[in-house]
């Protein structure tokens, strides 16, 4: 015990002097989080989704579809959302990313074909620049607003629900008819996408301590940053 | 006897770091052996991990980073309290750490351009090449009297020491301090399932 004492009177010491620079570094800026019990319960059914229907689904799904053909539907799905990225690459002023993403998507249409192979990454190592609306929003000084948890979707905020919007008109499976059949076409991308990802959700879930404000403060945080490249 | 070993131990510990000049082959040098070892099929999970701490423990300052991830409960708590959760913090970084290897499907791993932010500040990014895309993971050190030790690693941005932060203060403010080393332990143990 003494043994110990000493090791923490040592340290503590030594780190007092420049601790007062990491707690700036640190210091969250303290938001009103006004949805907060609505967001826990979103947070809380969202969650139950996952474990009792996403997760069975893409079980069952991934031992159908091997991971190589599913790799091949998400690359597709990612390929068409090339408008996003190069519209609000372009409206962030962003010319020579939205020229990559033009080149990323001729090659990986014409040479992957039909963006089923990313070979925009793994032949011409072409750098990807995911941009959308909600980040354009962010590029021009739009704040985050309130956090809010949408059912299915997740974590979300003011800002990039109005960038949703955005997002869903620069994309063409929204153009699709019947409204159905778009609506279905994204729903299979959606399980595709969290059947090759699920065990990354379940590993970090695993991390919390609360998994509301887990995932809150992962995701905008992530989104800073996003919109800060 | 006791008394020089734990001289031995300060001492050893404050020439933990690297470096500046060394950060970036240091590191290369570190996740490359990391690599090897993960893609090693002789070695069990336990294994692997064992040897990757054996390689990073010297140059992660736990101390400190457990200290961060309690702001300002940390001076609330007594000496004995302190230690405690240094320990179970670090092991549970650990543990997490342990978890994620099974996440691991023969990724490569590249080292970027260092950034240095500030005098005593420096960030090592790298890539983790994914299935279908890139992960981000940024190494942050600081600079502990002559050397350089990491106090927080960002992955896609997110800082593993703020998202900790941010629960820890309600969990504290709600359950108090040993309800929180409870639950720092209890999911340690539902890892072995």
């Amino acid at each position: 015990m003494r043994f110990l004492m000493i090791f923490l009177l040592v340290f503590s010491l030594s780190f007092s002097e420049n601790l007062d620079e990491f707690e700036d570094e640190f210091k969250s800026s303290k938001k009103q989080d006004s949805f907060e019990s609505y967001n826990r319960a979103m947070t809380k059914f969202n969650d139950f989704v996952f474990e009792y229907a996403l997760d069975p689904i893409t079980n069952g799904y991934s031992y159908i579809v091997p991971e190589t053909p599913r790799i091949g539907v998400a690359n597709f799905f990612e390929n068409l959302l090339f408008p996003i990225r190069f519209i609000n690459n372009l409206l962030q002023f962003k010319f020579q990313n939205s020229f990559d993403e033009t080149l990323r998507f001729l090659a990986n249409t014409i040479f992957g074909v039909a963006g089923l192979g990313d070979v925009a990454t793994n032949v011409y190592n072409i750098p990807k620049h995911n941009e959308d609306f909600g980040q354009t929003l962010g590029f021009y000084g739009v704040g985050s607003g309130a956090h809010f948890v949408l059912p299915f979707l997740g974590p979300s905020n003011f800002r990039d629900i109005v960038g949703l919007g955005g997002d869903y008109f620069a994309q063409p499976i929204s153009y699709v008819k019947p409204p159905i059949a778009s609506f279905g076409i994204k729903t299979y991308d959606k399980i595709n996408f969290v059947s090759l990802h699920k065990e990354e959700y379940k590993s970090f879930k695993k991390d919390a301590l609360d998994l509301y404000i887990f995932l809150r403060d992962m995701y905008e945080q992530n989104r800073n940053k996003l919109i800060k490249e | 006897m006791r008394l020089f070993s734990v001289f031995i131990l300060i001492f050893s510990l404050s020439f933990g770091g690297i470096k500046e000049s060394e950060i970036s082959s240091t590191m290369q040098e570190k996740i490359n052996l990391s690599l090897t070892y993960l893609k090693d099929n002789a070695l069990s999970k336990e294994n692997k991990a064992e040897k990757i701490f054996a390689l990073f423990n010297e140059i992660f300052d736990f101390n400190l980073m457990s200290q961060l991830s309690l702001a300002n409960d940390w001076k609330k708590l007594n000496n004995a309290q302190k230690t405690e959760f240094i320990q179970v913090f670090e092991q549970r970084l650990k543990q997490s750490f342990l978890d994620k290897l099974d996440l691991y499907t023969n990724e490569e791993i590249f080292v970027k351009k260092l950034q240095k932010p500030k005098q005593n500040r420096i960030i090592l990014p790298t890539t983790l090449q994914n299935k279908d895309k890139q992960i981000d993971i940024s190494y942050k050190f600081y600079l502990s009297k002559n050397d350089w030790l990491i106090y927080d690693v960002d992955i896609l941005g997110v800082s593993v020491i703020q998202t900790y932060r941010n629960q820890i203060v309600g969990f504290l403010e709600k359950d108090g301090f040993e309800n929180l080393i409870k639950k720092l332990k209890e999911s340690q143990i539902s890892t072995d399932e």
